[in-house]
């Protein structure tokens, strides 16, 4: 996953007026696979512009995906959330997506939220929360 | 992300043991290997297990592949891990794969093996890893 330097640097183009740094460029434009470039500093601010904008953009897909995966999840569907994922699995394209993917179906697994499920298997509750929707 | 017991149900079915026919058992087995039979019939048993057999061997076999990421991080090229995952991203057609992923990927973060590796932000341990590979 990605750590706390990352989303440091992330956080420094989204909220200052930063530097120029080819080599910090570079890892951003990594991160939300951006295509490669020759950096300049002269385009600077057309590179912050672009950085904010495709953050913007990834962050909208992960919020939707990751709100109807937790929708369903907290249903007790947990199969049928992780299948939503599948069927959108295209949607994700680049490190920083896959970055938030990946915590939020741990952080389902882990969540406090899941105190008192564990009195009846993920299964028994995924059979019982199907047949509640069964109306 | 699955619990144990998704993975001991796999377990029974992929057993060679004899096991009795349970229409909701099979129905959650199939879900978590994205398997789509449209009535599940107790005749039909042995066909739906040979199927999930397979199922799970193919899938295992591209999580193997996929697993080229950990080769990466463990030269410090955590980002460049990432993105092979992205490019190979449609391989992941089932829970059960996207489980392994999101397992092995959130795994390296907190893995004991990162001990040590904090005194460099990832950032600066990624620099220096693609400099040194370029220089081999």
């Amino acid at each position: 996953m990605l750590d706390s330097s990352h989303y440091d640097l992330l956080a420094k183009y989204d909220s200052t007026e930063p530097e120029f740094d080819p080599n910090e460029l570079a890892t951003i434009f990594e991160i939300l696979n951006l295509k490669p470039l020759i950096f300049v500093e002269a385009k600077l601010q057309e590179y912050r512009a672009l950085i904010l904008q495709t953050m913007c953009e990834q962050a909208r897909v992960m919020t939707e995906l990751g709100g109807e995966y937790l929708s369903l999840d907290n249903q007790g569907l947990r199969i049928e959330a992780m299948r939503y994922l599948i069927d959108n699995i295209a949607k994700i394209t680049s490190p920083f997506m896959l970055d938030v993917l990946a915590g939020d179906v741990r952080h389902r697994a882990n969540s406090p939220l899941n105190y008192g499920r564990d009195r009846r298997s993920a299964v028994q509750v995924e059979r019982s929360a199907r047949g509640s929707t069964e109306y | 992300m699955l619990e144990r017991r998704h993975y001991e149900l796999l377990a029974k079915y992929e057993s060679s043991e004899s096991i009795d026919f349970d229409a909701n058992e099979l129905a959650i087995v199939c879900g978590v290997l994205n398997l789509n039979f449209s009535n599940l019939t107790e005749a039909r048993l042995p066909e739906y297990r040979t199927s999930i057999v397979q199922a799970l061997h193919e899938q295992s076999k591209l999580l193997t592949e996929l697993s080229e990421h950990i080769n990466l991080d463990n030269q410090g090229l955590r980002v460049e891990a990432l993105r092979y995952v992205v490019q190979n991203i449609a391989k992941i057609k089932s829970p059960f794969m996207l489980d392994s992923i999101v397992g092995t990927v959130g795994h390296r973060a907190d893995s004991p093996l990162n001990y040590g590796r904090g005194r460099r932000s990832a950032v600066v341990a990624e620099r220096l890893a693609k400099v040194s590979r370029t220089e081999r």
